[in-house]
């Protein structure tokens, strides 16, 4: 089991790795979104995994259970899902309001026009 | 009674602004919203007899922690919840419903809400004892900012909330990347139960690797140098209400919880506050300089605001009740001020504005020299408190290089404070001013703020204050 959390782990950082790598070398505004999702997935499936344990029911009393999983990481994780979502739609109408306001969606375009309207 | 105040400070802002947009009249909007936010002032000063004497708890619901989550109000954050209430008050009474600054002035109650929920989240992160909360709160006065800031009445205003967007959820994710990490070393939430069982975990590897991320994802939300990028955008794009508002609480909140989270609950050692200390000297330098070179008189001070919040964040780094007591004057002294100033200069831009500007509007041109006086540290401020403080619990700790760093910053503060003077003194007025002169409701901020910043530089107050927080922290004198 330890070989498998480890797998696990080593496949969020991954993850982390590629939503930053796309916020930063994207210059587009909508993929620089996209980056920003994949690297709060990363940590939303990092909290995840720390609830499961093997082996581990779901955690509702009663019947021959060992072990029970651990419910509040994933609590947690449902408001930060839907906070990401909130984040998701402002940035958006953001990008929308860019698109309106200087013409384009690109950020060295836009930030290019801003300054030479 | 306790218990009502207590939690007054997050729901009174955070039930009003729902009635604001429903009832629909920017100008009941308006007074509704000034009333919730002093109305919070109100409770958060109520409390400061109380809390002086011992922490104050509220725990939701009857759940005794750390199962349920508790509000704890101490010396710390009590002071900085009143604080940041009175400047949204006062930010808030120059957001008059007939100005025409911001991009959606047809639909004005939208942004007296958004306003309101963006208070409710600072002084919920205040508030709270518990880790996760601090999180959601983060991240609910981040959401209500960006979209203050893409109120701004210029055509950049939105690609500046972008950006800062981007950046400012970087560090929400980074503080629940570190929270998480906490929660797989401690299995707690609540924050004295962390604090405790951090020092007792035999996984002290993963609760570091926490720390440093919540440290990281707060530096980017406090605008603290190296990660400082958005700030000048952001304070040059926003409508002046909001900037003066995000200038004297946003990041300092940020700090606080900085302070809180990864240096008293993590318990960050020695070396780490070392490097953070010299990183924050680095900053007082890199944000003075960097003031003295802009052309946008907005960004100036946003930059000049860098270097102040590096103060802070070197004042804490001390681990000393001395450096507390400063971070908590420099806290009131800095809000005074950089706020002070932003809603005298009101929807002033650029040098050009205030050329002349003796001539045309002497009562602007005296609070305005006021507070660039104190801005400098000029003795009888607050400012002038501050730097003192500052300066001798840096000696306390045998920082003697740090004074060196601390001295030159306020040497080259000196240089931008002239810049924003000499076009109001020397230079003659042109033609046709197309700023209207600073009367009566937007007189009535500055004024208080000109009067705070003598009271913290003249009064023991606030560094009474910071040596009781330090005592809850668990600091000696």
């Amino acid at each position: 089991m330890v070989l498998l959390s480890q797998i696990f782990f080593t496949l969020v950082g991954l993850l982390l790795v590629t939503g930053l790598y796309l916020v930063i070398a994207q210059d587009n505004l909508v993929k620089k979104l996209l980056g920003l999702s994949v690297f709060q997935t990363a940590i939303f499936v990092f909290y995840l995994a720390q609830g499961k344990l093997f082996p581990g029911a779901v955690p509702i009393l009663g019947g021959e259970v060992v072990n029970y999983s651990h419910p509040l990481p994933h609590v947690l994780i449902l408001t930060a899902i839907v906070v990401g979502i909130a984040t998701l739609a402002v940035g958006l109408s953001l990008v929308v309001r860019v698109q309106e306001e200087l013409g384009s969606s690109e950020e060295d375009e836009a930030r290019h026009r801003e300054r030479n309207p | 009674m306790t218990d009502v105040l207590l939690i007054a400070p997050v729901l009174l802002p955070m039930l009003t602004a729902p009635v604001v947009v429903l009832i629909g009249n920017a100008r009941i909007g308006w007074i509704l919203s000034c009333l919730a936010a002093f109305g919070s002032a109100a409770c958060a000063w109520l409390l400061l007899d109380a809390v002086a004497v011992e922490p104050v708890h509220y725990h939701f619901g009857n759940w005794p922690p750390p199962f349920g989550i508790e509000y704890v109000l101490d010396a710390l954050n009590t002071p900085l919840l009143l604080l940041s209430s009175m400047a949204a008050g006062l930010a808030l009474m120059t957001a008059t419903p007939t100005s025409t600054e911001e991009n959606f002035a047809n639909r004005r109650p939208v942004f007296y809400a958004l306003f309101l929920l963006c208070l409710a989240g600072l002084n919920g992160i205040l508030s709270t004892g518990d880790v996760f909360n601090v999180f959601v709160f983060l991240e609910i006065s981040s959401l209500t900012t960006y979209g203050l800031v893409a109120a701004g009445p210029r055509a950049g205003s939105a690609l500046a909330a972008f950006q800062y967007l981007v950046l400012g959820t970087l560090g929400g994710s980074f503080v629940l990347l570190g929270i998480g990490l906490w929660f797989q070393a401690t299995g707690s939430l609540n924050m004295a139960d962390t604090r405790e069982l951090l020092t007792q975990t035999p996984y002290a590897a993963v609760g570091l690797a926490g720390t440093l991320m919540l440290m990281l994802g707060f530096s980017l939300k406090a605008a603290s140098f190296p990660l400082h990028q958005w700030l000048p955008s952001v304070y040059a794009a926003a409508p002046w209400p909001v900037t003066a508002f995000l200038a004297a609480c946003a990041t300092k909140v940020a700090i606080y919880a900085m302070a809180r989270l990864a240096l008293e609950v993590g318990g960050l050692g020695i070396q780490g506050r070392a490097v953070l200390g010299f990183v924050a000297l680095t900053g007082v330098l890199w944000g003075a300089a960097a003031a003295c070179f802009q052309r946008d008189i907005r960004r100036m001070l946003a930059w000049s605001s860098v270097s102040q919040l590096a103060y802070i964040v070197f004042a804490f780094s001390l681990g000393t009740a001395a450096g507390v007591a400063a971070a908590m004057v420099q806290f009131f002294a800095h809000a005074a001020i950089k706020g002070g100033i932003f809603l005298t200069l009101g929807p002033v831009r650029s040098f050009d504005d205030i050329a002349g500007l003796r001539d045309r509007d002497f009562l602007r041109t005296a609070l305005l020299t006021l507070l660039t006086l104190g801005l400098l540290g000029v003795p009888l401020t607050a400012g002038f408190a501050a730097k003192w403080s500052l300066l001798s619990a840096a000696l306390d700790s045998g920082h003697y290089i740090a004074l060196g760093f601390l001295v030159l910053g306020s040497l080259i503060a000196v240089v931008y404070c002239l810049r924003l003077m000499e076009p109001v003194w020397l230079r003659s007025a042109p033609e046709k001013a197309h700023i209207p002169p600073l009367r009566g409701v937007f007189l009535v901020p500055s004024i208080v703020a000109v009067i705070a910043m003598f009271a913290v530089g003249t009064s023991p107050w606030a560094a009474k204050w910071g040596y009781l927080a330090a005592a809850t922290l668990g600091y000696t004198q």
